[in-house]
């Protein structure tokens, strides 16, 4: 949870309750979905993350808003326990952009 | 002036220890009991079959990483092991070593990465080498030979499951035993004979969640009811499930095959269709089909229904109304 910041200059204000950081973040080596189905099982919203974060990568957000991409809360479950290290919830805040902005397009 | 010193990434942050190469690792693990059971009843040349199997398989599969290339070091992931190992599971001891690397190529070529490697092919590697041998060379691939530990004077031997379907066995009262069944002490492929070795490794995998308990439950309680109907029925013609579960390549199907993670279904429901196919599948093809053994087309067959049953097994979202698709 929380936002990533990428500047030292970004300000602390009075919602900031913690700051987080790492002295060395390693990527782990991401393997392709070897559909374990384990991000399945472990949802909370009951949702497909795997599939969610396919659609969105590849840029299917109309497939990814069919099959709810838009219900994720990003707890992070999901990618916890991928084995195959995918970065799940990074693909698929990605497609909540890609849809909601897709979405208020078609409204106006 | 701004230095970009920080390496971005998105939440979560923290990681669980399992990963791709520990889960195909565990497998492998898991099928040594097997192995050894293997190598104990048919001794030298069940060794051989692993160790060419294991290596041809390797090799294909480093080949092809350097055609495509891909990172060599994907290669010791464990996956190109376990379709060896499985592979070599499946074979019937006598068979010749330059069918057994024919086998092992065809496995990893047409079976994984034809469709772009670990994690995008349809069928499980292993059995698809399996069913190019059984359809390119039949007389081989239906061979049998007893183990080393059972005394037996006869030139022709059958399987289990050959003797069910082509002798006369239930009246004649010739049915193998169930405790050779159970203990392996029987004609077959080589990783198949000895239950209670696949079920000690089946164990393990449950234990360490690696493979999801409703496929092998699904296909053994499909293929006992399946079985069991016809059973009860008229048991001077057919066996009883007992036999059929015990027999053949079953217990390796059902827990170390079919469960293979790539080409199983991913949501739960999914996973019950699937299993419950397959064993029906297997009972059909057992009691009315030609061959006598029907676990490696069942499977694959349900394999190709896998990216099906996983579009329309969607799990429901949390708070969506039932039947509102």
């Amino acid at each position: 949870m929380g936002l990533a910041q990428w500047d030292l200059d970004t300000p602390v204000i009075k919602g900031t309750s913690g700051l987080i950081a790492w002295e060395e973040e390693a990527f782990p080596e991401e393997f392709p979905c070897i559909s374990c189905g384990r991000c399945v099982s472990h949802c909370p919203m009951g949702l497909v993350p795997t599939r969610l974060m396919d659609y969105s990568r590849h840029g299917f957000y109309e497939d990814a808003d069919k099959w709810g991409v838009l219900d994720c809360v990003e707890c992070g479950c999901c990618q916890y326990v991928c084995p195959a290290k995918i970065p799940l919830v990074h693909w698929i805040r990605l497609g909540k952009n890609a849809v909601t902005s897709m979405k208020r397009k078609k409204k106006s | 002036m701004k230095e970009n010193t920080f390496i971005l990434k998105s939440s979560p942050h923290f990681r669980d220890k399992d990963s791709v190469s520990k889960i195909m690792y565990a497998v492998v693990i898991s099928l040594l009991p097997a192995v050894a059971a293997s190598v104990y009843f048919f001794r030298l040349k069940a060794a051989l079959i692993y160790v060419t199997c294991v290596a041809t398989c390797l090799v294909t599969e480093a080949i092809f990483l350097k055609v495509r290339k891909k990172d060599i070091r994907s290669l010791w992931d464990g996956s190109a092991i376990i379709t060896g190992l499985l592979l070599a599971m499946t074979l019937p001891p006598s068979l010749s070593l330059d069918l057994v690397i024919i086998g092992s190529v065809m496995a990893i070529a047409l079976g994984k990465q034809v469709f772009g490697g670990l994690g995008y092919n349809i069928f499980n590697p292993a059995l698809v080498g399996r069913a190019f041998l059984q359809i390119a060379f039949p007389v081989a691939m239906t061979t049998w030979v007893p183990p080393e530990t059972l005394q037996v004077n006869t030139a022709t031997f059958a399987t289990p499951l050959g003797n069910l379907k082509f002798l006369a066995s239930i009246t004649e009262g010739s049915l193998t035993p169930l405790k050779d069944l159970f203990w392996g002490n029987v004609g077959g492929c080589l990783g198949e004979t000895s239950a209670i070795a696949l079920l000690l490794g089946a164990l393990f995998l449950l234990f360490r969640k690696v493979i999801d308990w409703r496929i092998p439950v699904g296909i053994i309680s499909a293929l006992v009811v399946f079985t069991g109907v016809f059973w009860i029925t008229s048991p001077e013609k057919y066996t009883h499930p007992l036999f059929h579960v015990l027999a053949g390549g079953l217990l390796i199907g059902a827990f170390f095959m079919a469960t293979d993670m790539v080409t199983s279904p991913i949501t739960p429901a999914g996973a019950w269709i699937y299993a419950l196919g397959i064993g029906f599948l297997i009972g059909l093809i057992r009691l009315f089909g030609g061959f006598p053994e029907g676990v490696m087309f069942s499977i694959l067959f349900m394999n190709t229904f896998v990216p099906l049953i996983n579009r329309y097994t969607r799990p429901r979202i949390l708070g969506e109304r039932r039947g509102k698709a």
